[in-house]
């Protein structure tokens, strides 16, 4: 993938806001509703948004630390993506026939099935709001040379650009698994 | 003077209140509602915390027989910074906005009694931005656990005091 920063940027802002419409579209929904689970293994829709705000307590402060301080660059610098970080975005979206890659959470993101609340979309939406202060001071940074550390392996650091790709498709990801829950 | 200010209140409480049984994690207040009363807790606990992006951090306990609100929601009518949510279960009496007010007006005896109040909570307000300035969390939990075994049980104090030094 090779984009202008202001495209990219644009593109992930929008989705961004279509994830906070759909995440308050769930807080209408009963808590017995967003508490249920289609089966012992599957998770409750509150599972999915509390297993974001797991990501987001790792990704939210790492991303703001990688891109304090950075020299501004022109929104119209190209964002070209990284082989690792490319493969690990497309990842998170929907095939081509529109279902998802069947994946299993790492343990440590992987919250109790239980004892879930509304507050759990609320910070969601907090985080999601923090997001997009982020990505709009991302605009203006070189998102092909600055890096950011992954929740998975300390081995490799992703492109700013795809870090933000994956968080976003991530959410799109879950809050879809959420909808369907 | 506060004194029958306080019995009269506790009176108010119990002929004009509105009692309400709340379960475990049950929200008595969100963020962004308007404080429009006042809780007397009759059994169980309540806490008062804000949601930041990243944690929950609790400003605030309430135990059988406290009064507790969001404070700054219900004086200024602006939405509340921080949520209410029972502990446990827990039984309360709702005054509401309007009858406090209306209490406090209703004599020069309740008015001063008001007044005695708000300066004792202003004064008690520079108490916790001390202990909560002291850099020590060992230091930070005595000066807790000092000031607040005045107010409420040694044990209700201890409990109390721990849940702030697991916050920081």
């Amino acid at each position: 993938m090779k984009t202008e920063n202001k495209i990219l940027i644009n593109d992930l802002l929008a989705r961004m806001n279509q994830a906070t419409q759909r995440a308050n579209a769930l807080k209408e929904k009963t808590l017995e509703h967003l508490n249920h689970k289609s089966s012992a293994q599957s998770w409750s829709a509150l599972q999915c948004i509390e297993h974001l705000n797991l990501y987001g307590d790792f990704y939210l402060p790492e991303i703001e630390k990688q891109l304090a301080g950075k020299p501004k660059v022109n929104a119209k610098t190209i964002f070209k993506s990284g082989v690792i970080g490319n493969y690990f975005a497309n990842l998170m979206l929907p095939k081509k026939t529109g279902s998802l890659k069947k994946m299993k959470a790492p343990v440590d993101k992987t919250p109790a099935s239980s004892d879930l609340t509304l507050l759990s979309i609320d910070r969601f939406l907090k985080q999601a709001e923090k997001l997009k202060q982020l990505l709009q001071q991302a605009e203006q940074v070189d998102l092909t040379k600055t890096k950011t550390a992954i929740s998975l392996t300390k081995m490799i650091r992703l492109r700013m650009g795809d870090t933000l790709r994956f968080v976003v498709y991530h959410i799109e990801r879950h809050l879809a698994q959420a909808e369907r829950a | 003077m506060t004194k029958n200010f306080f019995q009269d209140l506790m009176t108010l409480f119990q002929t004009e209140g509105i009692k309400k049984s709340l379960i475990k994690d049950e929200l008595l207040l969100k963020e962004g509602q308007v404080e429009n009363s006042l809780y007397l807790i009759e059994s169980g606990a309540v806490r008062v915390f804000l949601l930041s992006e990243l944690e929950e951090t609790n400003i605030r306990f309430g135990y059988s027989g406290s009064m507790i609100n969001s404070l700054a929601s219900f004086l200024r009518q602006s939405p509340s910074e921080f949520y209410i949510e029972a502990l446990r279960k827990t039984e309360i009496i709702i005054l509401s906005r309007t009858q406090i007010l209306n209490f406090i007006h209703q004599s020069s005896a309740h008015l001063e009694g008001y007044t005695a109040f708000i300066e004792s909570a202003f004064a008690q307000q520079i108490d916790r931005e001390i202990d909560l300035l002291t850099p020590s969390p060992a230091d930070r939990l005595g000066a807790c656990f000092e000031t607040q075994s005045k107010f409420i049980s040694r044990d209700s104090a201890q409990t109390h005091c721990l849940l702030f030094a697991h916050d920081s």
